[in-house]
């Protein structure tokens, strides 16, 4: 009688562990410090942060020095960190306003007051790769450093706030007014304290957006600007920069900053509407942690198309967006059919051998 | 296997656990683990609210002189809120009978029916009614392997009438948890069909 | 804090967890969920589903349930298809046992908690004793109908019309209702319920059972539970009913019982069949149990 091995589980895990950490180390290069993966694989740091909805640059990096660069493992490991830390308090809210602007620009206009700053990006550039990257040496930062600073201009500092374009235009009554927050919603959403209903509260739906993945918001953002969806998006104002977090004192009740936060915030024009009366352009909001654009453009897109009034398409529908773009949950359940289904193919096979014993072929005489 | 967290087993964990036999069991009775010096509570109630309640939830307290202080108390243990009672997700009611105000405690809606109240009856006040003496109580349902009859005594039969009108459009209902003097608890599911019968 | 205080930190591993890995606040939420969940029997009660280190779609919902039960004294078994030393149930193991010091056992009557994979034990199990399921869809209608909002309101309705079509029209089409595992059914006489991937074998364990049923969906973030002695009743028509897995005639090549859900494996190059128990502790007892006896079971079927 033949025998069926059934032990030699908990050693092959192990194993399997063993070798994915053996493919790290086995070309005998120097180890990444979690300093170089923050400092030079930042906007890599900045998406992790995002999805894994906690904002620790040293964290996302040592995550994503541990997943070998996969960023939604990395994402991952993030949150299941989050969900061991307690919760202290809830900040103030945001006001990207007061942001310590590095980057912003407006599609919608030429110029704008404060001026179209750029900042860091690579938006501008030839996809040429540099090969001279492979070559720099352990001075090689220090000498950019020199390069860079060596006769600069004399040049105006920023001014410590910039105009929201947006509020230029509600001023002007160009833009839909947001609805009053209702009395029965002074409570935020909490989307890792309670599970979303449809249709979710606007804060739950920008909460799940905010610790969304970046492609899965992509593809669906991407399917409406295409014409899965009816939108003709115009970037009123995308801003990245350094948010000051404030928190109310427990014993003074006054607030205090805490620190601050780079974050994304893109606003997008939609075309009008006449919800109001009186026809008046839309509005899409994005906003995200770190430096990531794609996604905070993605987001403003989803903001506004799962607001329209009559949802035809994936991109329109409020539960379809919120529920298959958090990329821990889809990332999760794909890889889960890897796992043994054996029981359940099992079941399958009886099915299908008794319907093929019922099988009678269509067209058959007698 | 080196255990990685040195943090002791809170003590809610045993309450916990007698609430899951007790709202499986239904009719039942159920000891709680023992109040002493191991635990934070001083009595079966603050058991029962360190176990279940925090800033999340609302409650109210029924029927009471003492509503007030039990009220504080349970504020002081657990941070949770008190609320209107329609609001309320738990209810304490002193005593056996809640005077026909659990009729407002919150049943639920068709599409979450979980969001119906939890009634716990502090059953060890002294004005423990009984209502008619003749009736017996009988109990069916899931949980109960046939018929029984609830185990614990000092339950009031006007009440339990009342709990049984409350629950007659399953899912929508109350599910109740029944607590005496002696630390013990039955609990009453919403599931559970309540019957009469003369004696 | 900086890195280095982290690292720092990190040295003294221990002060970082709470008993169960997850904090007093989430599993009172899971608890406050899991009663309610045991009064409305079959209805799927949303929760808050903390993530965890093992990925959703890998039983994060099962865990959660299981930490919010479990205590240092418990006796806990986790199998995954049936199997004790399968790679997701000896995941699971180390890190429940990792983070409470629950012992673990093999044996289902020795257990005090069981979480499973898709199966459930073959041997009956007791009063006092609680079965948590892994669920990776809690929704029986999502073959149906793809909106949550909607699926809320058929049960909300007791709307069921569109999932007893779709077995009428399996019927019409294959002369069978084709459903293999996650097999619908109706508990107390109230809520149509996804049983989670056991096979069609395990769904009559569940109907008036001595033990509680547990079932946790961590990524879809719902928790449900069948009571002890709950009606549960598989759907079917009267013409055509609810049937079991058929194995031909086949056993146990190891421990010949022809009275358990038996494992199909492909032996060889030609396709030979061999099968063998799904449960492994069950089929191990037996093995025991054999070799006790003067004269073992003789293995019929295709095995050597």
């Amino acid at each position: 009688m033949g025998y069926v091995a059934v032990k030699g589980g908990r050693e092959a895990i192990e194993n399997a562990f063993k070798y994915y950490r053996f493919l790290q180390v086995k070309g005998g290069s120097a180890p990444l410090e979690i300093e170089q993966i923050r400092d030079q694989l930042y906007l890599a740091v900045d998406r992790v942060m995002g999805e894994g909805s906690l904002y620790a640059p040293d964290l996302a990096a040592l995550a994503l020095k541990q997943s070998g660069g996969d960023t939604l493992e990395a994402a991952f490991m993030v949150r299941a960190y989050r969900t061991t830390q307690p919760r202290l308090c809830y900040s103030l809210p945001l006001e990207t306003g007061r942001m310590r602007v590095i980057r912003r620009i407006s599609a919608a206009f030429k110029d704008i007051p404060g001026g179209q700053i750029l900042g860091p990006t690579p938006d501008y550039t030839l996809r040429l790769l540099n090969f001279r990257l492979a070559e720099e040496d352990g001075l090689a930062h220090r000498k950019a450093l020199e390069q860079l600073f060596k006769d600069l201009p004399d040049v105006e500092p920023l001014p410590d706030n910039f105009p929201k374009i947006v509020s230029i235009l509600r001023r002007d009554g160009l833009l839909i007014e947001r609805d009053a927050i209702r009395a029965d919603n002074d409570r935020i959403f909490d989307v890792t304290r309670e599970s979303i209903s449809f249709p979710a509260d606007r804060s739950a739906a920008m909460q799940a957006m905010a610790m969304g993945e970046t492609g899965g918001l992509l593809a669906l953002a991407y399917s409406n600007m295409r014409g899965y969806g009816l939108l003709h998006p115009t970037i009123g104002e995308l801003r990245v920069g350094y948010v000051p977090v404030e928190v109310k004192n427990p014993y003074t009740d006054q607030p205090e900053v805490i620190g601050d936060i780079k974050v994304t915030e893109a606003e997008i024009i939609y075309q009008m509407d006449d919800a109001d009366g009186l026809p008046k352009f839309t509005l899409g909001y994005g906003l995200c942690f770190g430096h990531n654009e794609t996604k905070a453009i993605s987001m403003a897109v989803l903001d506004r198309s799962t607001q329209t009034r009559e949802p035809r398409a994936p991109s329109e529908d409020q539960e379809f967006v919120l529920m298959h773009t958090d990329g821990v949950e889809s990332m999760g359940f794909c890889n889960h059919f890897k796992l043994p289904h054996y029981v359940t193919f099992q079941s399958e096979l009886d099915r299908l051998r008794r319907a093929q014993e019922k099988y009678e072929p269509e067209g058959l005489e007698g | 296997m080196r255990t990685v967290c040195h943090r002791k087993v809170n003590p809610t964990q045993m309450i916990f656990r007698t609430l899951v036999e007790g709202m499986s069991h239904p009719g039942r009775v159920y000891q709680m683990p023992a109040i002493n010096e191991k635990v934070p509570w001083s009595n079966g109630l603050l058991a029962i609210v360190h176990t279940l309640f925090d800033h999340e939830i609302g409650f109210a307290v029924i029927e009471s002189a003492s509503q007030d202080q039990t009220s504080g108390e349970v504020y002081e243990a657990t941070k949770a809120s008190v609320v209107d009672l329609p609001e309320a997700d738990y209810v304490i009611v002193e005593g056996s009978r809640s005077g026909g105000e659990i009729e407002s405690a919150s049943r639920g809606e068709p599409a979450f029916p979980d969001k119906g109240a939890t009634i716990i009856y502090r059953l060890d006040s002294t004005n423990s009614g009984s209502g008619a003496p003749g009736d017996k109580i009988i109990l069916t349902g899931p949980g109960i392997n046939g018929r029984k009859a609830p185990q614990l005594s000092g339950l009031d039969r006007d009440e339990i009438a009342l709990i049984r009108e409350i629950n007659s459009e399953y899912p929508l209902g109350v599910d109740c948890i029944f607590l005496n003097g002696q630390n013990q608890i039955m609990c009453l599911p919403r599931s559970t069909r309540i019957a009469f019968r003369p004696i | 804090m900086n890195l280095k205080d982290w690292k720092d930190k990190s040295k003294n591993e221990n002060a970082h967890y709470s008993f169960a890995f997850i904090d007093e606040g989430a599993k009172r939420e899971i608890r406050r969920k899991i009663l309610k969940a045991i009064a409305i029997p079959g209805y799927q009660v949303p929760f808050g589903s903390r993530d965890m280190p093992l990925a959703r779609g890998w039983g994060t919902g099962g865990i959660q349930v299981t930490l919010a039960l479990i205590g240092p004294d418990e006796i806990l078994k986790v199998i995954d298809q049936g199997a004790d030393d399968s790679v997701n149930a000896v995941n699971i193991k180390k890190f429940v046992s990792k983070v409470t010091g629950a012992k673990l056992t093999e044996d289902t009557l020795e257990a005090t908690l069981v979480q499973t994979r898709h199966r459930i034990p073959e041997e009956h199990m007791r009063e006092g004793q609680i079965l948590v399921l892994q669920v990776p869809i809690p929704e029986a209608l999502r073959d149906v109908e793809a909106s949550e909002r909607e699926t809320r309101r058929m049960h909300a309705e007791a709307d069921y019309s569109a999932i007893w079509l779709h077995l009428y029209e399996n019927i019409v089409r294959f002369k069978e209702i084709t459903i293999g595992s996650r097999y619908p059914v109706m508990v107390n006489h109230r809520y149509i319920m996804d049983p989670s991937p056991i096979p069609r074998w395990d769904n009559p364990k569940l109907h008036m059972s001595a033990n509680l049923y547990l079932f946790g969906a961590g990524r879809e973030k719902r928790i449900y539970a069948i009571p002890p002695y709950t009606s549960v009743v598989c759907l079917e028509f009267e013409d055509h009913r609810f049937r079991v897995e058929d194995f031909g005639g086949a056993v146990c090549q190891r421990c010949g019982s022809a009275a358990t859900f038996l494992d199909e494996m492909i032996a060889d190059n030609s396709g030979r069949r061999r099968f063998v128990c799904s449960d492994t502790s069950f089929c191990t007892k037996q093995v025991e149990l054999n070799a006790n006896r003067e004269h073992p079971l003789r293995a019929a079927g295709t095995g050597d």
